[in-house]
């Protein structure tokens, strides 16, 4: 995704959470932003949070890209991008000089992929032993009321900020749970 | 819920600066005034002349009746400057009175239908003393003999900005103009893990002052009103302040700073000292850097540790170590659940890169996360309250609505009603 305004762009690449456990789609992911640093105005990639926790940062602020991580509540920014000044100037005639600046970039990135690959390698062993670690373990059962409370009714003509506040019925019930909790 | 309460709850938000004040009827946006009165020289010329001047002004009429400006310091008066008034400091609690019943007075019904006073949930810093829930109480019940409170309580601003965010589990960390407070909330604030810091928009407002007398503008320094503007207009939040400082002193045009006044002539130029923006953000968020030293070596003076009541204030404590030492006094199964539910609230985290600097400059969430993110705690959640400037009030507008009547002020648990009507 690329957003543009007031003559700055930012472009978006997003991990897809389905397949942040398929080896190819993150390596993909990782090139394509990789490549793409410099391109824009500022470049992330956005993952889904639980491989958030697992990435080491360090490795795209080094390339000035920024990450955003994301659930099915939030969107964060856990690490801005680097700002690239986009110019217009004409492309140097291609000498010799410019082609073994090229070469080496390349091999540069060849070097940089590689340790990409052995990074994304032990962070995949890593969610995998953490998934066995999670499934042996019993899921928190919330807590419920033995018995319900009256619902809250709220009134149609109050300000915006009263839509979806859960503190309406948690305050409504202020000195309810006391009494039912003496008795 | 009362059909009483959706017309005649009424919030009153006594913030550093400003009173924000309303009932529910206001919608989604309270009045707001500066939080300050003023007590014209009865002696003077002007004012035997007039015959009229009052004792003390609030509200709009105050700049009618300023005198001299030697004279704001002792008569213009800003009670909640520091979040908390002495017991003894009548004239401040002069202001505080007089400013409430100017609010409610505003906003008295004139129709004919039968009026029976308004509940009225005012909000005070969560270091407040018992003394200044007592004298609010005090003030709401003198107001009662007038017909104009039927019912009144007081909640900490965490507590409120909480409730108008609509988070019933989270930390909010309130700064203001006097200090800061970080308080966790989980359906009640735990009042046991408060951490406060003696340190807010004030400090800011004081390197700014010293950084405009060492570029050689020393008499505009004086006025807190312009040192405030160049504060907000010029002032930046570094996301590491050794390499903001570095790419600033090698590069002034790029971060040059100047600000023009328009209507008169007052203009500031940082020129090659534009570097000295970020000291003034670090300097509220974390102010051990060795870079303000000097400044405090030369007179300007350094946050102290105070004592408040049982309170403590720190000094010098960063923000990131503040939140860590707050949520490590909760218990250890709800600290991740706090942790994912950082708030920032008041005006001193209103900090918005330009975006040509966002490399070097950034926004308050970012740096409270750099700052976590140096102690240790990562996956963390930090946000800005949607409506920084009034989720106080809607807090206090949710909570006199919500709570019922028969809840009565309890001095254990510091919630609940106190009827005051006649």
């Amino acid at each position: 995704m690329i957003f543009q305004a007031e003559g700055t762009s930012v472009r978006v690449v997003i991990l897809d959470e389905s397949f942040w456990v398929d080896r190819q789609t993150f390596l993909n992911s990782i090139m394509k932003v990789t490549a793409l640093a410099g391109k824009s105005n500022r470049t992330y990639l956005a993952l889904p949070k639980t491989a958030a926790s697992l990435t080491d940062a360090r490795l795209f602020q080094e390339r000035g890209i920024g990450l955003f991580t994301y659930d099915h509540r939030n969107v964060d920014e856990a690490l801005p991008a680097r700002y690239f000044e986009m110019t217009t100037a004409a492309l140097p005639q291609t000498d010799r000089k410019a082609a073994d600046q090229l070469e080496n970039e390349i091999r540069e990135l060849r070097a940089q992929v590689d340790t990409l690959e052995r990074t994304v390698q032990s962070l995949s062993e890593e969610l995998m032993s953490l998934k066995r670690m999670g499934s042996h373990s019993e899921p928190v059962k919330p807590y419920l009321p033995t018995r319900a409370l009256p619902a809250v009714t709220i009134a149609d003509n109050l300000p915006t900020f009263f839509a979806g506040n859960p503190w309406v019925e948690v305050l409504s019930r202020r000195g309810r749970e006391e009494a039912r909790i003496a008795r | 819920m009362s059909e009483y309460r959706e017309q005649y709850t009424f919030g009153m938000d006594f913030g550093t600066s400003d009173f924000k004040f309303g009932p529910i009827t206001c919608g989604d946006a309270p009045r707001v005034l500066r939080n300050r009165g003023y007590f014209p020289d009865q002696e003077s010329i002007m004012m035997r002349a007039l015959n009229q001047a009052p004792e003390i002004v609030v509200g709009d009429d105050v700049p009618l009746y300023l005198q001299s400006s030697e004279d704001l310091t002792s008569r213009l008066v800003y009670p909640m400057r520091n979040g908390v008034i002495d017991r003894g400091d009548s004239r401040a609690w002069r202001v505080v009175n007089e400013i409430s019943r100017f609010g409610l007075n505003m906003f008295r019904p004139r129709s004919e239908k039968p009026f029976e006073g308004f509940y009225v949930v005012a909000s005070l810093s969560s270091v407040s003393p018992r003394y200044m829930y007592e004298s609010i109480f005090e003030a709401m019940t003198e107001a009662a003999k007038d017909g104009l409170v039927k019912a009144a309580t007081v909640i900490s601003q965490p507590f409120a900005v909480a409730i108008g965010h609509g988070v019933t589990t989270c930390v909010v960390v309130e700064s203001g103009h006097g200090n800061t407070q970080v308080c966790p909330i989980s359906s009640y604030p735990i009042r046991s893990a408060l951490v406060a810091i003696n340190r807010g928009g004030g400090e800011a407002n004081s390197i700014t002052a010293e950084i405009l007398k060492d570029l050689g503008y020393g008499d505009l320094a004086r006025e807190e009103a312009f040192v405030r503007r160049v504060k907000e207009d010029l002032g930046l939040l570094p996301l590491d302040l050794e390499s903001a400082v570095k790419a600033a002193k090698e590069n002034p045009i790029k971060f040059k700073a100047k600000l023009k006044v328009p209507g008169t002539r007052v203009e500031v130029d940082f020129a090659d000292k534009s570097w000295q923006r970020f000291l003034i953000g670090e300097y509220v968020f974390n102010p051990q850097n060795e870079l303000f030293q000097s400044y405090i070596t030369r007179g300007m003076p350094r946050p102290k540790d105070v004592k408040i009541g049982d309170m403590v204030f720190e000094g010098m404590i960063d923000f990131g170590e503040a939140i860590v030492r707050s949520v490590e006094h909760c218990p250890v199964e709800l600290q991740p659940l706090l942790y994912r539910e950082i708030l920032l609230s008041g005006g001193n985290f209103s900090w918005q890169p330009p975006e040509k600097l966002r490399d070097f400059a950034t926004d308050a969430p970012t740096k409270m996360k750099a700052l976590l993110r140096d102690k240790g705690i990562k996956g963390v959640s930090v946000k800005m309250t949607k409506n920084p400037q009034h989720s106080v009030w809607h807090g206090c507008i949710i909570y006199g609505y919500a709570v019922p009547e028969d809840y009565r002020w309890n001095w254990e648990r510091m919630e609940g009603w106190l009827p005051v009507a006649a």
